[in-house]
C-alpha cells in the first residue's frame, strides 16, 4: 500500500476537473491505499458542505482531509463552515508530510 | 563542462503561469516550508514561469501610483533573496526553451538556465517530484 | 444599481497570484475606470464573491528571511471601491459557496443580487466586461 498526499488547488469552479480528481483519491482510498488529501488555493471551498459531492464519498471511502488555513483566511472561510472532519493545516504540516519517505504527491 | 545536478529531496516542477492563479504563491510557500524543515530543495520553471526570474524585472515592481512611497519587490528579487538566503539547500533552474521563446533568456545570476533535454536528470537527482500546473 | 453607471465590470477569476500581483491585483484598475467611463458597476461572481467578505488583516507570508506584507487585500480595495462610489454587487451563489455564516462578514455597502438577476441589468449597460 502506498500513502498518497494529492493536492486540490482549482476547487468546485472548475467542475468536472476537480470532482474527477475527488473520485482518483477515493478510488485509491477505497483500494486501501492511505490518502490524504490537502485543499489549497481556490480548492479550499470543496470543504463546504455541498460545494463539492466527491469530498464526502472521499471521506466514507477513509480518506483524510486536510485545508490550507492561508487560503481559508484569504476567503474569510472560517473552521466552523467546513464539514467537520476537515483539518486546518499550515504548509509546515504538508512539507513534513511530503518529505516522508513513504508518501507519493500529485498536484492538481 | 557542465555541474552535476545536485542531490535533494524534492523538485517543483512549477510550469503553471503566474498572474493566473495563486500557483506561485503556494509554490514559494511549499519550497519555504520544506527550507525550514532543512531539506534540500530545486525548482524547475517552463512556460510562462520562467519569467518570474527574468533580469529585466529589476528589484522592484512598478510603483503604485496610489502609494508612490511604497515598494514593492519583484518576484525576481523574492526568488534571489530566497535562494541567498539557503545557498546550499535551494537551486532554482529555468528551462532556457521556454525563456527564450517569451524573450526572457536574461535571467538573474542567481537562477540557472538548462536544456529541456536535460529535465529528466533533475527528476532524477530528487528523491520526490511535484508537477505543479501546466503550460 | 448605480443610477449613472456605464459600465458593468464582472469578476469570476479570483486569487490571480498574491506575490506577482501584490498591489496590482484586478481591482486596482476600477476606480480609474469607474472615473474615465462616467461611472462603473461591480459585480462578483463565484470565487471572486470572497473580495466582498471581511479577512481581518493582511496576510503576511514569511519566505525565508523576508516577510512580505504587500500581498494583495481585497476587502481593502472593494472599500476603496465603495468609497469612490462604485457600486459593488455580489451573487448569492458566489457567496453561499463560501461558507453558511458567509453573508455574515460582507462589507457594509455591498449589496447581495440573486444568481440571474445580473444579466437582467445587462441591456441598461454600455458595456458588459469580464475582468
Amino acid at each position: 500500500m502506498t500513502a498518497h498526499l494529492l493536492i486540490e488547488s482549482g476547487g468546485p469552479q472548475t467542475g468536472p476537473a476537480c470532482e474527477r480528481f475527488l473520485g482518483d483519491a477515493a478510488r485509491l482510498a477505497r483500494d486501501g491505499h492511505q490518502v490524504v488529501l490537502f485543499l489549497v488555493e481556490n480548492g479550499v471551498t470543496a470543504a463546504v458542505p455541498g460545494t463539492a459531492p466527491g469530498i464526502e464519498t472521499f471521506l466514507s471511502d477513509g480518506g483524510e482531509l486536510w485545508v490550507d488555513t492561508f487560503s481559508a483566511a484569504q476567503r474569510a472561510l472560517p473552521a466552523a463552515d467546513l464539514t467537520p472532519r476537515a483539518r486546518l493545516v499550515d504548509m509546515d504540516d504538508v512539507a513534513a508530510r511530503l518529505l516522508e519517505p513513504r508518501v507519493r504527491a500529485v498536484w492538481h | 563542462m557542465p555541474r552535476p545536478v545536485p542531490r535533494t529531496d524534492v523538485l517543483l516542477n512549477l510550469f503553471g503561469a503566474p498572474h493566473q492563479t495563486d500557483l506561485v504563491t503556494s509554490a514559494l510557500r511549499l519550497a519555504a516550508a520544506l527550507l525550514r524543515r532543512g531539506a534540500r530543495v530545486q525548482i524547475w520553471t517552463c512556460g510562462d514561469a520562467t519569467r518570474l526570474t527574468g533580469a529585466a524585472l529589476g528589484d522592484a515592481k512598478p510603483r503604485d501610483y496610489t502609494d508612490l512611497g511604497r515598494e514593492h519587490p519583484s518576484t525576481a528579487r523574492v526568488v534571489r533573496e530566497l535562494i541567498e538566503d539557503h545557498p546550499d539547500r535551494l537551486y532554482w533552474y529555468v528551462c532556457r526553451f521556454c525563456a527564450e521563446e517569451r524573450g526572457a533568456a536574461e535571467q538573474i545570476p542567481q537562477v540557472r538556465t538548462r536544456a529541456p533535454f536535460v529535465f529528466a536528470e533533475h527528476v532524477n537527482a530528487a528523491d520526490k517530484s511535484l508537477l505543479m500546473g501546466v503550460c | 444599481m448605480g443610477d449613472q453607471a456605464r459600465w458593468l465590470l464582472i469578476v469570476e477569476k479570483a486569487y490571480r497570484g498574491s506575490i506577482e500581483t501584490q498591489y496590482a491585483d484586478v481591482l486596482y484598475c476600477v476606480p480609474d475606470l469607474h472615473r474615465q467611463s462616467g461611472g462603473c458597476d461591480l459585480a462578483l461572481r463565484g470565487p471572486a464573491a470572497g473580495y466582498a467578505l471581511d479577512t481581518g488583516a493582511r496576510p503576511a507570508l514569511r519566505l525565508g528571511g523576508r516577510t512580505l506584507d504587500t500581498l494583495p487585500h481585497p476587502p481593502t480595495s472593494v472599500a476603496k471601491l465603495l468609497a469612490a462610489g462604485v457600486t459593488v454587487l455580489v451573487e448569492e451563489d458566489g457567496l453561499a459557496a463560501l461558507g453558511r455564516t458567509a453573508a455574515e462578514r460582507l462589507l457594509p455597502g455591498v449589496r447581495v443580487i440573486g444568481g440571474d438577476d445580473l444579466a437582467a441589468r445587462w441591456p441598461s449597460y454600455e458595456q458588459v466586461w469580464f475582468l
